[in-house]
């Protein structure tokens, strides 16, 4: 999966599309499986990337072993019976609704009637403290913005620095379940509960074994695993498998407005997974890149099908649009690698906010600019195309140091890296159509990113102009050697009709 | 499992084709003409050991279930065969007779054997034969202190069989102190001395009627000794066991039982002493709500 996050517009489309069809249910209100958070924030629920708080994750211990921070063996039996680092629900929020109908119903009187809001968990009236993204849009606020835990690395005159009204800004973080290659919170449940499926590396809770131990809820660094307190259940994204085994994209990619979102096949090397999330923090990136492997390459291919995975799965490898971002481009990062759970959700790093800069304008060059090109009428220039453009990658908006705390452990090159490529696909892009850039100096931006005209023309396809197609490569789920795997179907040949996976409550 | 066990004939077959086959056929044919009329006997002798005579003597007198001398005179040949495949569904439908023994002996159901017909008629057609003897009954001591001792620990499971049996407390429960909360899975066993007497627990003991245990001991007979010491520990329940009151520990109990969950307590606020209590925002919403 890879998140374009230079295209998201925070409209929250996705996580309605999600809420909709998964978690409108009692017990569920307060859950998104997929939300939206708007970035310098402290996200949902409140500080989430705060493992001092939460205690979610792997750490890597003096010996080099790996072992869960908050979970595990030992921890776990100590702290069956009360998990002692569990969100509250005033956490994530909660959830609430407004008695309408007391605006009809209630008695004549002196005051006007009101629709009080009411606790969706106690049916109360209650104060509203807090709602799924509350902090939306709020970028400088001092309860919520600069508390974001990303602030941390950054120096106190850094910090300020963002903050100034005239360079305030901020970006839009989705996120949903991971579906991590070293799930933390599979690790963790202590009734075998959760489990990677196979054949397309789904995680899943499985409701009928799970018993409400709540260790997912920690152990999950991102905080995507929810309890619901109606089932007495922890649930969690499924990715939409009935879509995805159906051929249809998940439904937040599906209806995503900004068409951020890409979904294709990543085939890896299981045996690699554990060298590689104990690799060191500066290394864990590139130790994950290393677990996927090249679907056109002949070995691979060999031995994926020994492995009995389908030509129809290779051959979506193959056009995999996440291959691309991430391999092929290497333009994607993981969210917050150092939690060493793999996460198989990549995002493109957000250029966003356009950087520009004002200066006077100077008519002589105007009288160059493309229409397209935007001026102040009070003869500043809004200078979106300069050379200097180049190097203020390192002086963007959000610091370095701030997204290299969010997507490489800290590594500011990594961001920066990606930061390139994507201006330097822009300068291509504007020789191309603009034409106010010369073409030493696209050529030249090219090269020192290490891209071509073909792959700058393939990431600008896929990036602007992709198709459902393009975006969402789903092969077909051959659920029914999954089926197979587990049971003999040739069992129930024969049966009358359709015959019954459970006794169904009457009849037979 | 069940495909491989079906494969097999099959796979035979193939293998004797033509007119091996057909020779094979004839051997075995000839083999089962020539050795029926002895064997049937000998079959029914060894059935009748293995299982009947844990509740059954020939001539012994009544153990468990009735004594055999003579029941083909008193019983049909073919009630008989119908009673020893399936007691229970012979109850079941009502025939007087059978009704009128499952009254007589205490409701206690006779195990269902899964014997085919011919070797039922064997069973049967030894009975009518066998003059049997009234066994003469072994000489036994009186239960001894370090007998009931060592079945109760037997039975419990802190001393194990030496075949590595399991310990009866894991399915049956007898009232006594020192036994606390035995298996529910078989018979209470408090008055299985009174109804069954020392020769009816021997025979049980010996070679179990009962498919369940027959099967958890198989392999894992119980020795002369165990069975003496175990049916020397029912003896010592006696019937007055049933109607005795658990040991009354008092005060003790609920001055010991609070001291443990006192110290349970502490144990627990001590882990979870840092326990998460408030949300990361208290501070905020202490400010900005009017509070409830």
């Amino acid at each position: 999966m890879v998140f374009h996050l230079d295209k998201c517009i925070g409209c929250h489309t996705c996580s309605v599309a999600c809420k909709n069809i998964w978690t409108d249910r009692k017990g569920a209100e307060y859950m998104w499986w997929n939300n939206v958070e708007t970035k310098p924030g402290t996200g949902y629920p409140q500080k989430w990337e705060d493992q001092d708080i939460y205690q979610g994750g792997w750490l890597k211990d003096a010996s080099g072993n790996l072992r869960l921070r908050g979970a595990g063996k030992a921890k776990g039996l100590l702290n069956i019976f009360h998990n002692p680092h569990l969100p509250t629900v005033d956490d994530y929020y909660e959830p609430f609704t407004y008695r309408y109908l007391n605006l009809i119903e209630a008695p004549p009187g002196d005051d006007q009637p009101t629709a009080r809001p009411v606790s969706l968990i106690t049916g109360e009236p209650m104060d509203v403290k807090m709602g799924p993204n509350w902090d939306d849009d709020l970028s400088g606020t001092p309860d919520y913005a600069r508390k974001d835990p990303n602030l941390e690395h950054l120096s106190p005159a850094e910090q300020e620095a963002m903050f100034q009204l005239e360079r305030m800004a901020f970006f839009y973080l989705p996120r949903i379940c991971n579906h991590c290659l070293n799930p933390a919170c599979v690790a963790s449940c202590p009734s075998g509960a959760i489990y990677k499926r196979g054949e397309d590396g789904i995680v899943l809770i499985n409701q009928k074994v799970c018993r409400a131990w709540r260790m997912c809820v920690t152990a999950c660094p991102y905080k995507k695993s929810y309890y619901n307190w109606h089932t007495g259940k922890s649930e969690k994204c499924i990715l939409c498998f009935p879509r995805m085994e159906a051929g249809y994209a998940p439904a937040c990619m599906h209806s995503c407005v900004g068409r951020i979102r890409y979904i294709g096949v990543l085939l890896y090397d299981a045996d690699r997974i554990h060298a590689a999330a104990s690799a060191d923090t500066k290394d864990l990136v590139n130790a994950q890149l290393d677990v996927i492997v090249n679907p056109f390459d002949e070995e691979v291919i060999a031995s994926a099908k020994a492995n009995g995975v389908p030509d129809s799965t290779i051959k979506a490898a193959q056009n995999s649009p996440a291959y691309k971002f991430i391999k092929e481009w290497g333009m994607a990062l993981p969210l917050h690698p150092e939690f060493r759970t793999l996460p198989m959700l990549w995002y493109v790093p957000p250029l966003l906010p356009v950087m520009a800069s004002v200066r006077p304008g100077d008519q002589s060059q105007k009288a160059k600019l493309n229409d397209m090109a935007k001026t102040w009428t009070d003869d500043w220039l809004y200078d979106t195309s300069t050379t200097e453009l180049w190097g203020t990658v390192e002086q963007a908006r959000f610091p370095l140091k701030y997204l290299a705390s969010l997507f490489s452990a800290g590594d500011t090159h990594a961001v920066a890296d990606k930061l390139k490529k994507l201006m330097a696909v822009r300068i291509y892009r504007r020789f191309k159509t603009v034409g106010d850039v010369t073409e030493e100096r696209m050529k030249a931006a090219l090269r020192e990113t290490g891209l071509t005209q073909e792959s700058a023309e393939g990431i600008f396809y896929l990036t602007a102009l992709a198709k459902f197609n393009d975006r969402f490569v789903i092969p077909p789920a051959h659920r029914e050697q999954a089926m197979e795997m587990l049971e003999f179907t040739g069992d129930v040949k024969g049966n009358t009709g359709f015959g019954f996976r459970e006794r169904p409550e009457r009849g037979l | 499992m069940a495909r491989a066990l079906t494969e097999t004939p099959m796979t035979m077959t193939k293998r004797l084709t033509g007119s091996r086959l057909v020779m094979a056929w004839a051997i075995a044919g000839l083999l089962s003409w020539s050795g029926l009329a002895s064997a049937q006997a000998d079959a029914g002798a060894q059935h009748f050991q293995k299982l009947c005579s844990a509740c059954h003597s020939i001539g012994g007198g009544k153990r468990v279930g009735p004594d055999l001398k003579g029941v083909t005179e008193r019983r049909s040949k073919e009630w008989l065969v119908k009673w020893i495949a399936s007691s229970s569904s012979l109850v079941k439908q009502g025939d007087p007779d059978a009704v009128a023994l499952f009254e007589e002996y205490g409701k206690l159901t006779m195990p269902d054997t899964a014997l085919p017909p011919a070797e039922l008629e064997a069973l049967v057609a030894y009975l009518g034969g066998a003059q049997g003897s009234a066994a003469p009954e072994r000489p036994r001591p009186p239960p001894s202190a370090d007998d009931i001792d060592r079945g109760l620990a037997l039975f419990q499971g802190s001393a194990s069989f030496q075949k590595g049996g399991p310990a009866c407390s894991a399915c049956h429960h007898v009232s006594h102190d020192a036994i606390v909360g035995g298996g529910v899975l078989a018979k209470e066993l408090t008055t299985a001395y009174e109804r069954l007497g020392p020769s009816g627990l021997e025979g049980i003991l010996k070679s179990p009627p009962f498919p369940v245990m027959a099967r958890a001991f198989h392999g894992k007979e119980l020795s002369a000794q165990e069975i003496d010491a175990l049916t020397a520990y029912l003896q010592s329940l006696g019937g007055h066991a049933q109607y005795a009151q658990p040991r009354a520990d008092g005060l003790k109990l609920l001055l010991g039982g609070s001291l443990g969950a006192g110290l349970l307590m502490a144990l627990y606020a001590a882990l979870w002493r840092r326990r998460k209590t408030e949300p990361v925002n208290q501070r905020i919403f202490a400010r900005q709500t009017l509070g409830e």
